[in-house]
């Protein structure tokens, strides 16, 4: 065998292993993306839906008295909180909690929306909502609207809402309603659920785990 | 309105002067009112409430002129559902405490008679059953969620 023969064998064996190893990685970056690991959801004290769900179409306001709709839902990461203004308690706690989450969030490679639909649509007007939310946030959205509009929508996504009337005044019922946040993913699909007790450390950190598996 | 101001009068007079003859078992600290959104018309109010005597106190009313009513709540949450239920009787142990929460058990403060900022002072007084009384200020703090959850891990002072 010539020098040259062995010369264009070495360089035969040589490419056969470069072909090899690239067809190897080729095959292993297919596989990853073919067969991208499901994230563990189970360990998160959110409820996570393998099935997000799609939301039928509705017409609400938001605080300004524009159209609030199915579509305003997707584009980015929403958390949608239902409560009332004239509660005391969970709702302002709720709201302050939802505020730290998005201070912690302001950073994160998806962006994210935070959204206050109202189950006391009497009382809160756009007006009323308007001062309400920008109390805690000033990129906070409210939305109320017609009492058949957000009992279509509650109905949906499983929110419950009950007014309870005060005996000695009529005007200063309370609403018992659902505590929890939801989660809407960039689709706007009902992707999550934080139930109480919520503290804006776990949402923030729960969020990042949740749609980093979603991109 | 001229009925509701005469009551208010009526309520001042009610607390005032020496009530507990032999120093008062009653102590209120901690009493702060969570900062509202402007132009709310509830806002909530939190205190601890200690029984340094041996007898039994029980609260017949927390009353200030700076609202129209007072109603006593406790926040509860079933299967996911928040409502407030009405506390008809507050009653301290001997040498015990109570404590108003965030999240339990809070002052519903209703209509507030002056909008009310961060620092503002608010002078109430609680009606024992047994016609004692006894007052105490609360400040007005604006909270964060941070805060609010401190609040929550550290309620034993």
């Amino acid at each position: 065998m010539t020098s040259e023969g062995q010369a264009r064998s070495r360089y035969g064996i040589i490419a056969t292993i470069v072909i090899v190893i690239v067809a190897l990685g080729a095959g292993m970056l297919t596989a990853r993306l073919l067969f991208k690991p499901r994230t563990d959801f189970s360990e998160l004290s959110a409820t996570v839906f393998q099935q997000p769900r799609a939301i039928q179409p509705f017409a609400l306001l938001d605080h300004h008295g524009d159209a609030f709709t199915a579509d305003s839902l997707s584009g980015q990461w929403t958390f949608v909180f239902f409560g009332y203004t004239h509660c005391p308690d969970v709702c302002p706690t709720t709201l302050s909690v939802l505020n730290s989450v998005a201070t912690r969030l302001a950073d994160a490679p998806d962006a994210t929306r935070f959204v206050f639909v109202t189950v006391d649509p009497e009382r809160d007007t756009p007006e009323v909502l308007n001062r309400y939310v920008s109390y805690f946030n000033g990129e906070f959205v409210g939305v109320t609207g017609e009492s058949a509009a957000i009992g279509e929508l509650t109905r949906q996504l499983g929110i419950m809402y009950m007014r309870v009337e005060d005996q000695g005044d009529p005007a200063s019922y309370l609403v018992d309603h659902t505590a929890s946040i939801l989660l809407f993913n960039p689709e706007g699909h009902f992707q999550a659920l934080f139930s109480p007790p919520l503290d804006a450390d776990t949402i923030a950190s729960e969020f990042l785990t949740i749609a980093g598996a979603f991109r | 309105m001229r009925a509701l101001t005469l009551k208010l009068m009526l309520l001042a007079c009610l607390c005032t002067g020496e009530v507990w003859a032999a120093g008062p078992s009653l102590a209120v600290g901690d009493a702060w009112i969570r900062e509202a959104p402007p132009g709310a018309a509830v806002l909530a109010g939190y205190l601890r409430l200690d029984n340094r005597g041996d007898k039994a106190l029980v609260i017949e009313a927390i009353r200030s002129q700076d609202f129209e009513r007072i109603e006593l709540h406790r926040t509860v949450v079933e299967e996911g559902v928040a409502r407030m239920l009405p506390v008809d009787r507050l009653e301290i142990p001997p040498r015990g405490s109570v404590s108003l929460e965030p999240g339990g058990m809070h002052l519903m403060l209703i209509n507030p008679v002056r909008p009310l900022h961060q620092d503002d002072r608010v002078a109430f007084s609680v009606e024992l059953a047994d016609n004692a009384c006894q007052r105490f200020e609360a400040v007005v703090k604006r909270v964060s969620g941070d805060e609010s959850l401190q609040h929550h891990q550290h309620h034993h002072h």
